[in-house]
C-alpha cells in the first residue's frame, strides 16, 4: 500500500500534474464562490477542457476542483448570507453573523482551515478503507453488482428529493436514457432513430444541458443581482493557533461524520454538515453561541462538508458506484479518459486512485494558501453580475458540447436537456438520480442479464446470494421507510383531527 | 395560471411573473412523461425478447418502462388527492417568463446558425443577447464582455485544445 502511495506521489514529478492541481483548486474556489454554481456544475463545465489532457492531469484537476468548490460555497455564505452550495448552509448560520459583527476575516480563516483539516483527515480514512473495500469487491459476482448498483440508485433517489416517488421517477428516466443506443450484448439498435444515437446519448452534453444550461435559464429568471457592499477582511491572518487546538476533538468528530455520511450514496455533504453542526452544538460548552457567530459552528460544518468529498470518492474508486451527482459526473470524466473506476482499478491502474489520495492531501496547503491570500478576490467573485455568469456558462456549455465530438449533434443534445432540466427542476423532480441512473444504467442491465444468464433465468439467484439479498433488502427499505414514515404521519394527522 | 407584475430588480424595470398552480404544472409534466413512456414501452415491445444468452434487448427497457409508469400513476394519484399545505406551497413562479422563453430561442437560433456565423461572432452574439435578457443594462459590460469571452473561448478551444470548427 505504501509502495503504491509512492506511485501516487511520483505522479507529481510531472509539473503538469501540479499545475492541474493548482488550476483545479483555483477554478474550484471561483465556481464555489459564485452563488448558484457548485461542484456538479463546475466539473461538468470543466470536462470539455480536459478532452485533450493527460488522464492523470485531468483527474487531479477535477478532484482539486471538487474539493475547492465544496469549500468555495462558504465564501458567499459568510459574506452575503447566500451559500454557494447546499453544503454551506450550516456555515452561513454562524458565518454571516460574524460578518455582521465585523469579523469576516476570522470567519473565512476558520472556514478555510477547517475545510483543509476535513479533507486531510478524511483522506487518511479514504486511504485505509477504499483499498480493503476494493479488495473485498473483487469477489462480487454479477448478482451482487446488480444489487449494489440498484442500492446506490435507490438511496440517491430516496434521499435527493422530498418525494420518493419523484426520486423513483427520476431514476426511471435516467435508466430509460441509458438504454438508448446499440444493445451492448446483442448489438440491436434501441430507441435510435438516427445513426448518431447508436453509441447512446453522449454523457457530457447531457450533463452540460441538465446542470449548466438549466441553471442559465434560472439565472435569466432571477435577473440582475444586487451590488454587494465590500467587507473589511480584518483578522484573516490573526486567528491564534490555540483557537484551533481547542477544537481538536471537534475536527476529528466532524471529519468522521463527514466521511462516513459521504460514503452513503445520496447523503452527501449537506447532510454531513447538518449532522456535524448538530453534534458540535450538543458537545459545545457554549451552545448558545450557535447561530450567533460560533467559531465551532463554522468549523463543524466546514470540516464535515469537505470530509464528505473523500467519503463520496470511496464507493466511486473502490466499487465504481457514484453516490452523488458530482461523483456521477466524475465517473463520466474518468470514462472519457478510458479509466473505469471499480475494484480492478487498484490493480490495473494503481497510479489513478493513489494519485487521487496524494492530490487530496496536497490540495490542502494549496487550498489554504489560495483561500487566505485571495480572500479579497473571492469576495469580489461573489459579486460578478449574474447575467455575465449566465453568458459565460451558456457559451462554455454549448462549445464544450461541440468539442466532445467536433459535431453539432451533442450541441442539440445539450440544448434539449437544458430545457428538460429546467422543466424537471420547476416540477421538483431531482436531477441527481437521472444522471446517476444514466451512468449506472449499462452496468445495472449488463449485470442483471449476466446473473440471469448464469442462473438459467432463475430470478431467485438475487435472493439466494446472501450479499445481493442483503443489498436488495436495504434498497427496498430505503424506499419503504420514507413511505412508512409518511403513512404514520398521515394517520397521526387524521387522529389529531 | 395567471400573470402578475412584480418588481423583480433593483432597477425600476417592472417584470411580469407567471404564476402556475404547482399541481397543474406537475400534472402536465406527468402526462407528457406518461405519453413518452407509452411510446418508449411500445418501441421496447418491438425489440427481440430473447437472445442466445437469455434475456433479450427488450427485457430491461420494459422493466424501466414499468418503473416509470407505476411511479407516474402514483404521482398523478397523489396530485389529485393531496391538498396543498399553504397557498405558497401550491404555486410555482416563473419570473421573467418572456426573457426565459426568449433565452431558449436565442440559444436555439445561435446554435442553428453557428456554422454560418462562425464561432467568434456566434458566441459574442449569444453572450450579448443572454446578458441583455438577463437584465444587464450597463453598456460598458455588454460591449466588452461578449467579444472578450468569444476570443477567450476561441483561444482555449481552437488554439490550445485543438478543437476543429468548420
Amino acid at each position: 500500500m505504501i509502495d503504491n502511495l509512492l506511485i501516487g506521489l511520483n505522479a507529481f514529478a510531472d509539473p503538469m500534474v501540479l499545475v492541474g492541481l493548482i488550476a483545479g483548486a483555483f477554478i474550484g474556489y471561483l465556481i464555489g464562490a459564485i452563488p448558484g454554481l457548485g461542484p456538479s456544475l463546475g466539473i461538468a463545465l470543466m470536462i470539455p477542457f480536459t478532452y485533450s489532457m493527460d488522464p492523470l492531469v485531468s483527474i487531479v484537476m477535477l478532484v482539486a476542483l471538487f474539493a475547492a468548490a465544496e469549500y468555495g460555497g462558504a465564501i458567499s455564505g459568510i459574506l452575503l448570507n447566500s451559500p454557494g452550495t447546499a453544503a454551506a448552509v450550516a456555515t452561513t448560520w454562524d458565518g454571516y453573523p460574524l460578518t455582521k459583527q465585523g469579523k469576516t476575516g476570522i470567519a473565512l480563516n476558520i472556514s478555510i482551515i477547517s475545510s483543509g483539516i476535513g479533507i486531510f483527515v478524511s483522506t487518511i480514512l479514504l486511504f485505509f478503507t477504499a483499498v480493503p473495500l476494493s479488495e473485498y469487491a473483487l469477489n462480487f459476482g454479477p448478482s451482487a453488482y446488480f444489487a449494489l448498483a440498484l442500492l446506490g440508485l435507490s438511496l440517491v433517489s430516496s434521499f435527493s428529493s422530498g418525494s420518493m416517488l419523484k426520486g423513483a421517477l427520476a431514476m426511471g428516466l435516467g435508466l430509460a436514457l441509458a438504454t438508448v443506443g446499440l444493445d451492448s450484448q446483442t448489438g440491436v439498435p434501441r430507441f435510435s432513430y438516427h445513426p448518431d444515437f447508436f453509441e447512446g446519448l453522449p454523457l457530457v452534453p447531457v450533463l452540460l444541458g441538465l446542470f449548466a444550461l438549466s441553471e442559465v435559464l434560472f439565472m435569466i429568471e432571477a435577473g440582475a443581482s444586487h451590488k454587494v457592499k465590500n467587507q473589511p477582511m480584518s483578522g484573516i491572518l490573526e486567528v491564534p493557533f490555540k483557537t484551533f487546538y481547542k477544537m481538536k476533538y471537534l475536527f476529528l468528530r466532524s471529519s468522521l461524520i463527514g466521511y462516513f455520511v459521504g460514503v452513503i450514496p445520496g447523503a452527501g455533504a449537506s447532510i454531513g454538515s447538518f449532522i456535524s453542526y448538530a453534534v458540535a452544538k450538543r458537545f459545545s460548552k457554549q451552545p448558545e453561541l450557535f447561530g450567533n457567530g460560533s467559531y465551532e459552528g463554522i468549523a463543524a460544518s466546514e470540516t464535515a462538508n469537505n470530509a464528505s468529498v473523500s467519503g463520496s470518492l470511496s464507493p466511486l474508486l473502490a466499487l465504481g458506484i457514484p453516490g452523488s451527482a458530482t461523483t456521477a459526473i466524475m465517473i463520466g470524466a474518468l470514462m472519457i479518459h478510458g479509466v473505469q473506476p471499480g475494484p480492478l482499478l487498484f490493480t490495473t491502474n494503481p497510479e489513478i486512485p493513489y494519485t487521487v489520495f496524494v492530490s487530496l492531501w496536497l490540495s490542502v496547503p494549496i487550498m489554504v494558501f489560495i483561500g487566505l491570500a485571495g480572500a479579497r478576490f473571492w469576495a469580489k467573485v461573489a459579486d460578478i453580475p449574474r447575467p455575465a455568469i449566465a453568458a459565460i456558462v451558456a457559451s462554455i456549455s454549448l462549445i464544450g458540447a461541440y468539442a466532445s465530438t467536433s459535431s453539432m449533434f451533442p450541441v442539440y443534445v445539450a440544448l434539449t436537456f437544458g430545457v428538460v432540466g429546467y422543466v424537471l427542476r420547476k416540477a421538483n423532480i431531482p436531477l441527481a438520480p437521472v444522471i446517476l441512473a444514466l451512468v449506472l444504467g449499462d452496468m445495472l442491465e449488463t449485470n442483471l442479464r449476466r446473473a440471469l444468464s448464469i442462473s438459467n433465468g432463475d430470478v431467485t439467484t438475487f435472493i439466494t446470494n446472501p450479499l445481493s439479498a442483503t443489498l436488495l433488502a436495504i434498497a427496498a427499505l430505503s424506499f419503504l421507510l420514507p413511505a412508512l414514515g409518511l403513512f404514520r404521519k398521515k394517520v397521526k394527522g387524521y387522529r389529531a383531527h | 395560471m395567471s400573470i402578475e407584475s412584480a418588481d423583480a430588480e433593483t432597477s425600476e424595470v417592472v417584470h411580469k411573473t407567471l404564476i402556475i398552480r404547482k399541481k397543474w404544472l406537475e400534472l402536465a409534466v406527468y402526462f407528457v412523461l406518461l405519453i413518452a413512456t407509452a411510446l418508449y414501452a411500445n418501441d421496447a415491445l418491438k425489440l427481440p425478447s430473447y437472445s442466445s444468452s437469455g434475456i433479450g434487448a427488450s427485457g430491461f427497457p420494459l422493466l424501466v418502462a414499468m418503473l416509470i409508469g407505476v411511479s407516474l400513476l402514483f404521482l398523478i394519484m397523489v396530485s389529485f388527492l393531496s391538498k396543498a399545505n399553504s397557498e405558497s406551497d401550491s404555486l410555482v413562479e416563473v419570473s421573467r417568463p418572456a426573457q426565459v422563453l426568449l433565452s431558449m430561442m436565442v440559444m436555439v437560433a445561435v446554435v442553428l446558425t453557428l456554422e454560418w456565423l462562425g464561432l467568434i461572432v456566434g458566441i459574442a452574439l449569444l453572450a450579448f443577447l443572454l446578458m441583455k435578457l438577463g437584465g444587464e443594462n450597463r453598456y460598458s459590460l455588454l460591449l466588452t464582455l461578449p467579444p472578450l469571452l468569444a476570443l477567450s473561448i476561441y483561444a482555449i478551444f481552437v488554439l490550445v485544445l485543438g478543437v476543429y470548427f468548420d
